[in-house]
């Protein structure tokens, strides 16, 4: 069975159709790649499996099960996080704090056990500051473990972002244009980075991302949408010579009209 | 369990233990007398009450602007009870508070229930009305007096209740907020969509942290009400809510021990300003309109005045390590500062100075993911309508404009 499965997945936006009977399924352990021009609808397909947005029509499932009417918190529960297309940490706080809160999903000790300072409690913060380091050596983050995280510079803060994510054990880790506003050096480094995390935690992983080396590079798969619909899908090599894609992301004359219309 | 944490738990212990035992010998002895008993009394009941309001204010991020209501149901329900329950003295009182306590709990669930679900500064408008409702219902209702209010109440309030009522606060408040359930609350207050992201039950996490802090001041408005001795509906007022809400943020938001000193300075100041008779609230005013221009970020802004931060500022003064029961994390310390030198010499860090970096800070406005697409919106239905109509969720606007 797939990991994630997505079935005639729709949303409207009022009279917009941001999401329109999308199909696809990730295995376990894949890197997949979602792309699409500007307003393709990607974003909202993330929005849609976090349950940020409950679906107009279709159905996702989680190793089987449907994820529908789950509150949006409950979807690092069962397994997914994701990571935003702006940047979104904790900002005032410190770089081991984001971290930390990331475990949240895993945290045990109650309200009482936190004021009494019950065993439970030493025993579960020893556990998370442990595998926080641990996380923070792996991305190269713990000697800024006490700076806040808004002191960071771009890069490190977009490795906080996927650390905090990881911090929540998810079989699938959703990323939101992890690339966006790095150079080419560290958007290197990143994919590197992406490879060695899908091996290290044995997660499937799903991007959303721009920058065409980088999702040939890494992507084992790619998901190709345009005004919400899946236009491709297929090897990155297939996609590339697909001229469906190469139209959407060149444009035709026609396009702009469309996209008036859209805007309306 | 973690020896070193435990040894600076007991050295805080301590400390307060030594700051009763200095106050009680001051106050039996008759150094300070009567007058400052009063002050020192009602400075001990506004930091209770100023660390409740930083909970919900400082680290939740909610505006209330209410809480003079919560002591208002604190108040009058302890008064009512020590008047009628025929329990004498503090068994009384202390049950008197608890129920005080207990009520203003319920009322804030109430109050939160349809505020807290919703983003943006719903909770500081129903928390307004929500003050001044009480206060036309006390007015309103016999039983606790109408316009006249209650008079006399039991001066029950003394020394060894308002300090170790402040203790408790501080305890639980520092306990609660460097635990998992602390940390999801300032998640909250720094992205809540983040926060929801990372597994935070954003809604449940928001009615802990506001019941507890109207909690608290319900047990403050308890003592306040057994300090003066008389109650009436027009002290619990939307000033009386300000005072306190200044008193946080002249203090620094998020900061435990900025809102005892901010507590103790605002309640001190008009006293000492006696002598400008008629200009004391202007002079009261012009000083917090300096202290805020040149510290906007409030006398501690988000430090706290740990162990850790007396160690450093004795260094600093004396020129010599202080050994501490906080040098625990020396090490970590010592990386961090490294680190932040470094930062600093490759110019991306502005602040950090020494000491702790507390729990302070500012909550994260959603002004950059207001949808553009209003119109089309508004029009369409269920949940995408109700997520719209009340905040803009996590849409994420494109950046790249003409790419396609
Ligand atoms: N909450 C919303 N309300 C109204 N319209 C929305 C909302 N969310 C998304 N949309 C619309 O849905 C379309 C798809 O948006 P989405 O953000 O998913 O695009 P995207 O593929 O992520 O684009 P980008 O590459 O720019 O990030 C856009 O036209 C957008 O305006
Ligand atoms: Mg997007």
């Amino acid at each position: 069975m797939a990991l994630l499965e997505v079935k005639d997945l729709s949303i409207e936006f009022g009279g917009l159709k941001a999401v329109q009977d999308v199909n696809f399924e990730v295995d376990n352990d894949e890197i997949v790649g979602l792309i699409g021009p500007n307003g393709a609808g990607k974003t909202t397909v993330f929005n849609l499996l976090t349950s940020v947005y409950q679906p107009t029509s279709g159905d996702i499932q989680l190793r089987g099960k449907s994820i529908l009417g789950n509150p949006s918190w409950r979807t690092s529960d069962i397994g997914m996080v994701r990571t935003f297309q702006n940047i979104r940490l904790f900002r005032s706080l410190s770089v081991l704090d984001n971290v930390r809160i990331g475990f949240h999903n895993q945290g045990n000790y109650s309200l009482t056990a936190a004021l009494l300072r019950l065993p439970s409690y030493w025993r579960e913060e020893a556990r998370y500051r442990e595998r926080a380091q641990e996380l923070l050596e792996i991305f190269q983050l713990a000697d800024v473990a006490q700076v806040q995280a808004r002191n960071l510079p771009y890069g490190q803060q977009r490795r906080l972002e996927i650390c905090r994510a990881l911090a929540a054990s998810p079989l699938l880790l959703l990323l939101d244009e992890p690339a966006a506003g790095m150079n080419p050096t560290e958007t290197h480094e990143l994919m590197d980075m992406i490879r060695f995390v899908r091996d290290r935690f044995e997660l499937a992983i799903m991007l959303i991302e721009h920058d065409m080396n980088l999702v040939m590079g890494i992507c084992e798969r790619l998901i190709v949408l345009d005004h919400g619909e899946v236009i491709a899908r297929g090897l990155p090599e297939e996609i590339r010579a697909n001229p469906r894609v190469i139209e959407a992301y060149l444009g035709t004359p026609f396009d702009d009209e469309s996209e008036a219309a859209n805007d309306e | 369990m973690d020896k070193i944490k435990l040894r600076s738990y007991l050295l805080n212990a301590l400390f307060a233990l030594a700051g009763y035992a200095i106050l009680h010998v001051l106050l039996e002895s008759g150094v300070i007398n009567a007058y400052y008993r009063g002050v020192i009394l009602l400075i001990g009941i506004n930091a209770t009450v100023t660390i409740a309001l930083n909970l919900a204010t400082g680290m939740l991020g909610e505006l209330c602007l209410g809480h003079a209501g919560f002591m208002a149901v604190g108040a009058y329900t302890s008064a009512l009870f020590t008047l009628n329950s025929g329990l004498s003295g503090y068994i009384g009182l202390i049950l008197g508070l608890l129920c005080g306590g207990l009520l203003a709990a319920a009322t804030a669930a109430l109050v939160g229930v349809p505020a807290l679900r919703l983003r943006g500064d719903y909770l500081a408008i129903i928390t307004l009305a929500f003050g001044e409702i009480i206060s036309v219902l006390l007015r309103s209702f016999a039983f606790t007096g109408g316009a006249r209010g209650l008079n006399g109440i039991p001066l029950l309030t003394n020394f060894p209740l308002v300090y170790w009522i402040l203790v408790l606060t501080i305890v639980a408040v520092y306990m609660l907020i460097r635990s998992r359930h602390g940390r999801a609350i300032l998640a909250i207050r720094e992205d809540d969509i983040a926060a929801e992201a990372s597994g935070i039950n954003v809604t449940r996490f928001k009615m802990t942290a506001f019941v507890i802090s109207a909690a608290i001041a319900g047990i403050g408005g308890g003592l306040y009400a057994h300090y003066i001795g008389i109650l009436s509906p027009n002290k619990f007022n939307y000033n009386y809510s300000i005072d306190y809400m200044v008193m946080v943020v002249f203090g620094g938001m998020g900061s435990i021990t900025g809102s005892i000193l901010s507590a103790g300075t605002l309640t001190i100041l008009p006293e000492l300003l006696r002598s400008f008779s008629d200009y004391r609230m202007l002079v009261y005013s012009v000083l917090l309109i300096i202290l805020m221009i040149f510290k906007p970020e409030g006398l501690l802004g988000q430090k706290e005045f740990s162990q850790r931060f007396a160690a450093n500022l004795m260094r600093r003064l004396t020129g010599r390590k202080i050994r501490s029961a906080a040098s625990y994390d020396r090490h970590e310390l010592s990386v961090a500062r490294e680190t932040t030198r470094r930062a600093r010499e490759r110019g991306y860090l502005t602040e950090q100075g020494p000491g702790d970096l507390g729990v302070g800070g500012r909550r994260r406005r959603p002004e950059e993911n207001i949808p553009v697409a209003g119109t089309a919106v508004a029009e369409s239905e269920g949940r995408t309508l109700t997520r719209q109509g009340l905040d803009p969720g996590p849409y994420e606007p494109a950046e790249r404009k003409g790419r396609r």
